[in-house]
């Protein structure tokens, strides 16, 4: 049984969902500390701060799901370590999400795979 | 046997220790990175505290509607008692168990020096007892509590009420007062005959948790035992593969 694309499924959902609350996270900070005055003590809605706690969250999920993928994809540690610090790069988990498609849909095995 | 020495080999191998030397040394800062967090929500909640713990002036946090978080804060209002205005509140015990002492509260009509307006519990008295009030300048040291009130509708029968409702003593009185009502600690200078001192029914002023710094701290620990994890895999997946080849 192939288990790679429902491997890289799993990985490419927590890409994408890590990634847009990262990346809206990293927006609202770029604008709260320039623009808003959250520099200052107590000057950051909940709303914000309840945004870093779930990519925190979040990102636990996406290691699973990177880590689950790159063991069975057989990847080498740094080649690993580099996919599971994409998740916390802002922008950066929509390049792993693209280059682990592009990897996968390459792959001789999935090819057979899905022209059954 | 066989298998144990397959991994024991793996391990051994001189990439694999550079690689738990380095696994050590995210674990150390891994373990720093989250007590760092852990630091921080200890210190934030104690400062939270300690400011929630000070006592300030009354104008500060009487208003229309007051702050949640300013329950039970101890606070110091400066003013006059004005004795036209007074609410009795029936049905009150002083004292617990078998010495409770049925009674009524004291509400009255407190003028800050500021010019607001406050409903003031003094304390307890017995049904239809008497006390005295000061005719001068008090200063009171007493702690902010919401309305008792529970439920719509009047609760006055006879002259007595059922709860401390600063909305119902507005209209009463003819007077803007602020949103809850202070329950005296002590009065300065002390009257003679002033009714017995109660305590406030909500004790602390409740503080915000840092979430984020908390959840930041577990996050680190969990992602420290998430990279132990992630090695002994490694390990044992590269020790599976040697025999397959």
């Amino acid at each position: 049984m192939n288990k790679i694309p429902s491997a890289l499924l799993a990985f490419r959902i927590m890409a994408w969902v890590t990634g847009v609350v990262l990346a809206s996270a990293t927006i609202w900070a770029l604008l709260g500390y320039l623009l808003w005055g959250y520099a200052d003590d107590g000057g950051k809605p909940g709303l914000y701060s309840l945004l870093w706690v779930a990519h925190g969250w979040l990102y636990f999920a996406y290691l699973i799901a990177a880590v689950n993928l790159a063991f069975l994809l057989r990847f080498p540690i740094l080649k690993t370590v580099a996919l599971l610090l994409a998740g916390t790069i802002p922008f950066a988990s929509f390049y792993a999400d693209f280059v682990m498609h592009r990897y996968v849909r390459n792959l001789p095995q999935t090819k057979a795979d899905t022209s059954q | 046997m066989r298998s144990r020495n397959r991994y024991l080999n793996e391990f051994l191998k001189p990439v694999s220790i550079v690689v738990a030397l380095l696994l050590v040394g995210v674990c150390v800062l891994f373990f720093f990175l989250g007590k760092w967090q852990w630091d921080r929500t200890q210190n934030i909640l104690n400062a939270e505290r300690a400011a929630a713990a000070a006592v300030i002036p009354a104008p500060d946090v009487l208003g229309p509607d007051l702050d949640p978080s300013d329950f039970g804060r101890t606070v110091v209002a400066r003013g006059f008692y004005d004795e036209s205005h007074v609410a009795r509140i029936g049905n009150r015990l002083s004292g617990g168990g078998d010495n409770a002492n049925a009674g009524q509260w004291i509400v009255n009509d407190f003028e800050l020096d500021t010019g607001e307006h406050v409903a003031v519990l003094r304390g307890w008295v017995p049904s239809d007892g008497s006390y005295s009030t000061p005719s001068g300048e008090v200063e009171l040291r007493a702690i902010v509590q919401p309305n008792e009130a529970f439920y719509e509708g009047s609760n006055q029968r006879n002259g007595v009420y059922a709860v401390i409702d600063s909305a119902v003593f507005s209209s009463e009185w003819g007077v803007a007062l602020s949103d809850g009502f202070l329950v005296v600690e002590s009065e300065f200078p002390a009257s003679p005959d002033a009714p017995k001192v109660v305590p406030p029914t909500i004790q602390t002023a409740e503080v915000a948790f840092p979430l984020q710094n908390f959840f930041y701290a577990i996050q680190w620990w969990i992602f420290a035992l998430f990279a132990v994890a992630l090695y002994v895999r490694w390990i044992m997946v590269s020790g599976r593969q040697k025999e397959i080849r």
